[in-house]
């Protein structure tokens, strides 16, 4: 029968009219909330598809990059393991097509096997790649302009075991042109999107067969990367199975047997033997000899001279114990030339490996110790290493070296040298004297020998196996489908994201709601009167409230939940389409997961049933007999006036003069480094200081009509002095209006003010471009210094179109893209290397934020600064510490080196919003000790004289079109980036203005119920001789002062707390924009007004005297 | 009145209203001084803003008074809480008011039971038998399923009566209850008040300033200047 329910029940249906307001504002709150979830959702699931084309059926994968292995590993592991395993080679070059005419750099060229297709998702249709064809992935067909049959023609870089960075390498024949016909174009379905780096944009693919690339590049049976298909195993199993079948090859160290002198000696193609190689080899056997033999440039005496000679650095028995480290002998051969004896002082010239291949030759002297002849272990020709260029040459003319030879210097007499003895040593040093001057990052030995009457190749190389970590020459698997979908977990969180956006409108919906729902409270004072006099208690009354309420949020969060679906298309059409520069991919489809829906309706119902307590839990404590006497008419005594006048005041004091001091101390304390979040601070109190002060400015209204003497009310009773105080006579309605509409504006005017233009200020050092004026990334490194003239030359960069260009160029240590261009979170960021001396002599970039103990005037110095021996100092873009990677600065990420060795690198500084988005900067000395196979530069700052800028641009790219240079002004590539940001502002204005409408139809409702509440007194004053019209532009003016002092207190606040971004080199103030938002919202506040005022005064107002 | 302890007695009673800054207080009602018996039925009559309303409103614990003592039932009401108040006006007041103050959302039968629901104990089939006997009473039986939008005034009103009672209280407190009626229906609340006061036995203290009204109560009591004189029916 009756029942509390029935009685919620009755009301609900009684008063649906008044309540589908309320559902209305429930249903706007809980879709935009969901909607916000769902758009979380889509892009999470989004990203986890296309992490998952990009692997197809890959769980683990060892790359190695430049270190290349025998393919065969591939299937000796797989036998073991029962798994696919199979093998590729992965290099990173260039493709054109149609004679240039298209395109495309960093292209990813594979060498493939068939099991590499079974990896797939989707299996192609094709059997298998014939040799000399390439398959393409549908973006690198779409950017070349090709289809099946076409040709292209694919530039890729050809390994070479010695660094291109070292100066004894040769520069001739770096990279392969192959002509290819195009044979197929593949779907990311059909693994068009293979890809081991973390993000959403789809790589450039070009697939061919892998033996013929092998034959192509010179690397018959080599391979650098092994992909993992499913299968029951793990990354610990794996590594068993690799330690297993490696084989000391694998890690491209040799063994050679030498009958001649009796040994067996480890050596290998890249020359040096690196730090694992080393150790290795000391483990290996007893009483290994270590040998460095390096190139002398020149060895003289006096006017004698003999050119381009190998120099032995060893111990016994080459040199007698006790050798000083200032001491050489000399081979006979070089002795007569130079006319030496024991005791003469020479000179030895010699190439020094530094940082890059800049040719910086160091010279040394020794006095000589003692003359040997040219025979027995003096004599022995392979103590020269394989320097690639110089062994097989037939002669002195033949070599091909990376520096240049002076074949006048060079006599009939030593090419005579050469014919006979190749590169036999003509000198011996200590090895402790070669270590010093010729060790460099990639090693210190050239080899190192073993009697062979102790030991075997086959003893050699077990131990060799068994003391070395592969992982120390790159040879490790790593769980590249964990690292994704941790990548996609961890990435951008966009239900968060819109729901920051969506905030405002949140907000505005729920005070909608609110609003509503009290009004209609209010309008049911009696009804509550009634119960209260019958014996309710107020919590019962507040309950059958609350019931009506929770039943509306309930309807409007299920219904919301359908709108929210609506909301997140909405929203990912926005994305894939207008706000596609935030995302960077079409590629998002619409996923909902139905815990989220459930989640989401649960949260907007409560969000909604808070929402809706807070606006009854004040109606139900007034007396039952105020109620039943006077209705909805809000009533207060003096003394209350005068306490809510007094706290409103002394809020307003405090928020206003904490402001001020914090402005101060924003523009004239401490060291500027937190300006910006104390002027937000500020901006925010003085929107909170404004709100009091028009919270007492209400009270002070309403109670000085009181207390005004004859002359004062005469002076002020008028007819705008009535319409405001008819505006504090509902104070709260009143002051609810202000704070939604200055809310608002201060959220509209704050987030616009943040927009971001590249374009102004892009000269100067301080602004995000460094002040450069372009950004070049290249394909295929770069290792000649173009600031040097034999840099340019080697280009053929002409001189007189180079003047006034200077370049900074960056090592790149390839990683994932922290920029905000990349949705997915960057596990390992990439690397710049650079020399900061370069970026501190420019002083260029502005720091946002620096570490403790950091010189604020040397900031960049602080690269070179060794935290202590472990880490390594970076410095990164703000907003790609602390969103693309989740740190700031202090904070330490992991990087694992060449050797397998896991190092730190602490950020100690942030630069705000630049070019350098994406990456962190070290300083190039730490980089490349850390990974010494990364030669050359593949990222260049560019400054160019600013009227020359497109002419040093087509010089540029056309010189290093083979290195596939791609050169951005740095203005449009800064821009790039501050699209994603300006994008998330836009999307964040649009949904703001959208709030700030919804808060000026919150205002017209309150016209509308103020009026109607009112419509007796305003017939009585239409019966005392006012004209319509007049009592129409009384409601209008009343309400028309909350709406400009709402507009008002936002609006200056926000100015306040975004006066630096204001300052700020970039800054771009849409003024167009936010007059347009703030003029729209005072149009539609006003027209709300208007329709409301005539709505509640249309008809006979006299009808409504009657009724009183 | 006999000897029997009176169901409600004021002692002292006092009433006033702080007024704006500076101004003398406005006293309502002056140490006034009653006591009502068990059954009585009692008119208040006085001129418009003597304090009638006031005097009731603290007779039914709508309000406090300034000082002084309300007794009811041989409690000190003016010493009980919120709660305690709120549990008293259920179970032993009843209200009429001018305006009827039904809720439109519900039937006449609902309306009539709705004090029942603040108790929360009390709502069996008893409860809706004895509304229904007393809207049969009143002569509303073939309407209680019909909203308050479907009746006249003086339905409403005599709707209004029955839920006064349906709590079986031992108080009603009529505020000006043929206030906003027509003659005709005006006199038929008023005896059914007297007859209902009659067949119930319910204390009936009503506010009025229509002396006929007054005149079918068995006391009349005059508000004047804040205080209560007795008055010859």
């Amino acid at each position: 029968m009756m029942s509390m329910g029935t009685l919620v029940r009755r009301s609900l249906a009684y008063h649906w009219r008044a309540h589908l307001g309320v559902l209305l504002g429930a249903i706007v709150g809980s879709a935009v909330l969901i909607g916000a979830l769902l758009v979380g959702d889509s892009v999470r699931a989004s990203l986890k598809k296309l992490a998952l084309l990009r692997l197809g059926q890959t769980e683990q994968a060892l790359a190695s990059n430049d270190r290349f292995f025998r393919s065969a590993l591939a299937g000796e592991i797989s036998g073991e393991i029962k798994i696919p395993i199979t093998p590729l080679v992965q290099v990173l070059g260039t493709a054109s097509s149609r004679g240039g005419e298209g395109r495309a750099n960093k292209v990813q060229v594979q060498g493939v096997e068939n099991g590499f297709w079974e990896l797939a998702q989707k299996k192609p249709s094709f059997a298998t790649i014939p040799d000399g064809s390439v398959v393409l992935n549908e973006g690198l067909a779409r950017q070349l302009g090709v289809k099946e049959k076409d040709d292209v023609v694919l530039r890729v870089p050809k390994p070479s075991a010695l660094s291109r960075d070292a100066p004894l390498a040769s520069q001739e024949d770096a990279s392969a042109a192959l002509r290819v016909t195009v044979h197929a174009i593949v779907s990311d379905e059909e693994f068009g999107r293979f890809g081991l780096q973390a993000s959403q944009l789809p790589p450039f693919n070009a697939f061919m067969p892998l033996a013929w690339l092998q034959q192509k590049l010179d690397i018959a049976g080599k391979a650098n990367l092994l992909l993992v298909g499913k299968g029951e195993t793990d990354n610990a199993a794996l590594t068993t199975a690799l330690k297993k079948h490696w084989q000391i090859a694998d890690a491209q160290i040799e063994l050679r047997d030498l009958p001649d002198a009796k040994a067996i000696e480890i050596r290998t193609p890249r020359v040096f033997l690196d730090t694992a190689m080393a150790q290795a080899s000391e483990k290996a056997g007893a009483n290994g000899k270590k040998l460095l033999t390096y190139f002398a440039n020149d060895i003289r005496l006096g006017t004698n001279s003999v050119p381009y000679s190998m120099v032995t650095a060893a111990g016994e028995p080459w040199l007698p114990a006790g050798i000083k480290e200032d001491e050489i002998v000399l081979g006979q051969w070089a002795a007569d030339d130079l006319g030496a004896k024991a005791g003469d002082t020479v000179t030895m010239s010699y190439y020094f490996v530094g940082i890059g291949r800049k040719l910086e030759e160091r010279t040394n002297t020794f006095r000589v110790h003692s003359i040997v002849p040219l025979s027995g272990i003096y004599a022995d020709r392979s103590l020269m290493p394989d320097f690639p260029g110089m062994t097989d040459a037939e002669n002195c003319g033949d070599w091909d070296t990376g520096f240049p030879i002076k074949m006048d210097a060079i006599t009939p007499k030593d090419e005579k040298y050469w014919d006979d003895h190749k590169g036999t040593p003509k000198a011996f040093i200590s090895l402790a004297a070669g270590q010093k001057l010729w060790s460099n990052r990639f090693g210190d030995l050239t080899s190192v020998r073993y009697d062979s009457a102790s030991t075997t190749t086959n003893q050699i190389a077990q131990a060799i196996q068994q003391q070395m970590d592969p992982a120390s020459v790159s040879l490790s698997f790593l769980p590249v489908r964990e690292q994704a979908l941790k990548a996609v977990a961890q990435s951008q969180d966009f239900g968060g994201l819109f729901i920051g956006f969506s905030f405002f409108l949140i907000v505005a919906a729920l005070l909608l709601m609110a609003l509503l729902f009290q009004l209609g409270v209010e309008q049911r004072a009696r009804e509550v009167g009634t119960l209260l006099a019958f014996g309710f208690t107020p919590k019962q009354v507040r309950n059958l409230l609350l019931g009506e309420g929770s039943a509306i949020a309930l309807i409007g969060g299920v219904l919301g939940a359908v709108g929210g679906i609506w909301y997140a298309r909405g929203m990912l059409y926005g994305l894939a389409n207008l706000w596609r520069d935030a995302v960077g991919t079409s590629s998002l489809a619409f996923h909902a997961q139905p815990q989220t829906l459930v989640i989401g309706t649960i949260a907007s119902f409560i969000v909604a049933l808070i929402t809706i307590w807070l606006a009854v839990r004040k109606q139900v404590q007034r007396p039952a007999r105020e109620l039943l006497a006077e209705g909805a008419e809000e009533r207060r005594s003096t003394l209350e006036g005068a306490k809510k006048k007094s706290k409103a005041s002394i809020i307003a004091t405090v928020c206003i003069v904490l402001g001020v001091v914090m402005v101060g101390w924003a523009k004239f304390g401490g060291d500027g480094s937190g300006a910006a979040g104390l002027f937000f601070g500020a901006g925010g109190l003085f929107l909170i200081g404004g709100l009091a002060a028009s919270a007492a400015w209400l009270n002070h209204l309403r109670d000085a009509g009181l207390k005004l003497t004859s002359d004062q009310l005469a002076a002020a009773f008028n007819l705008n002095g009535l319409g405001i105080r008819n505006a504090v006579r509902r104070r709260k309605r009143s002051l609810a209006t202000i704070s939604l509409l200055a809310c608002g504006s201060f959220l509209v005017v704050a987030v616009g003010a943040n927009k971001l233009n590249a374009i102004a200020d892009a000269g100067k050092r301080s602004a995000g471009t460094g002040g450069f004026a372009f950004i070049g990334d290249t394909t295929l490194p770069v290792v000649q210094d173009l600031n040097m003239k034999e840099g340019r030359e080697f280009f053929g960069l002409d001189d007189k179109k180079m003047a006034g260009v200077s370049l900074v160029p960056f090592r790149v240590k390839d990683g994932d893209d922290a920029s905000c261009l990349n949705l997915n979170r960057a596990q390992t960021p990439r690397l710049l290397g650079v020399n900061p001396q370069l970026l501190q002599e420019r002083n260029a970039f502005t720091f946002a934020k620096l570490a403790e103990g950091v010189d604020a005037k040397a900031p960049w110095n602080a690269l070179k600064t060794s935290v202590n021996s472990d880490e390594i100092p970076a410095i990164g873009d703000f907003n790609s510490i602390m969103w693309a990677m989740g740190k700031k600065v202090g904070d330490t990420l992991d990087f694992r080196d060449e050797r397998g060795q896991v190092f730190k690198i602490r950020i100690v500084g942030a630069v705000a919003n630049s070019i350098l988005q994406g990456n962190l900067l070290v300083d190039e000395a730490a980089l490349v000790a850390k990974y010494p196979s990364e030669s050359g530069y593949r990222m260049f700052l560019i400054d160019a004289p600013a009227e020359r800028a497109e002419e040093v641009s087509a010089t540029l790219t056309k010189a290093l079109q083979n290195e596939g240079l791609e050169l951005t002004s740095t203005a449009k590539r800064l821009n790039a980036f501050n699209a994603v940001q300006n994008t998330y502002l836009s999307t964040f204005q649009i949904l703001g203005g959208l709030g700030l409408l919804l808060g000026s139809l919150g205002l017209g409702v309150v016209v509308l119920r103020n009026v109607l509440e009112r419509r007796g007194e305003l017939a009585l004053m239409q019966a005392v001789g006012f004209r319509a019209q007049t009592l129409k532009w009384l409601v209008i003016s009343e309400h028309g002062v909350l709406l400009l002092v709402g507009l008002a207190v936002g609006v200056v606040s926000a100015l306040i707390a975004v006066l630096p971004a204001l300052l700020s080199p970039g800054a771009e103030i849409p003024y167009r924009s936010l007059a347009l938002t703030l003029g729209a919202v005072l149009i539609s506040g006003g027209v709300w007004t208007l329709v409301a005022a005539s709505f509640a005064l249309r008809g006979q107002l006299m009808d409504g005297l009657r009724s009183e | 009145m006999g000897t029997q302890a009176p169901l409600l007695r004021l002692e002292g009673l006092s009433k006033q209203y702080p007024s704006t800054e500076g101004a003398a207080p406005l006293y309502i009602l002056k140490e006034v001084t009653l006591d009502i018996a068990q059954g009585e039925a009692v008119a208040i009559i006085g001129p418009s803003g003597s304090g009638k309303s006031t005097l009731l409103n603290v007779l039914g614990t709508l309000d406090k008074p300034t000082s002084g003592k309300v007794t009811f039932a041989g409690r000190d009401v003016t010493q009980l809480d919120e709660l305690a108040l709120a549990a008293l006006r259920n179970r032993e007041i009843g209200f009429i008011f001018q305006s009827h103050h039904l809720l439109p959302q519900c039937t006449v039968l609902e309306n009539v039971l709705v004090p029942t629901l603040a108790s929360g104990s009390t709502r069996g089939t008893e409860t809706v038998a004895r509304a229904k006997r007393l809207l049969d009473r009143v002569g509303l039986s073939p309407r209680s399923n019909h909203q308050p939008g479907q009746l006249s005034g003086g339905e409403r009103q005599r709707v209004a009566v029955v839920r006064a009672l349906i709590n079986q209280p031992k108080l009603v407190l009529a505020d000006e209850p043929t206030g906003a009626l027509d003659r005709v229906s005006a006199d038929k609340l008023a005896q059914l008040l007297v007859e209902l006061n009659k067949e119930e036995g319910v204390t009936l203290i009503l506010v009025t300033h229509a002396l006929d009204l007054a005149k079918k109560m068995g006391r009349i009591l005059e508000l004047q200047d804040g205080k209560l004189v007795e008055k010859k029916s």
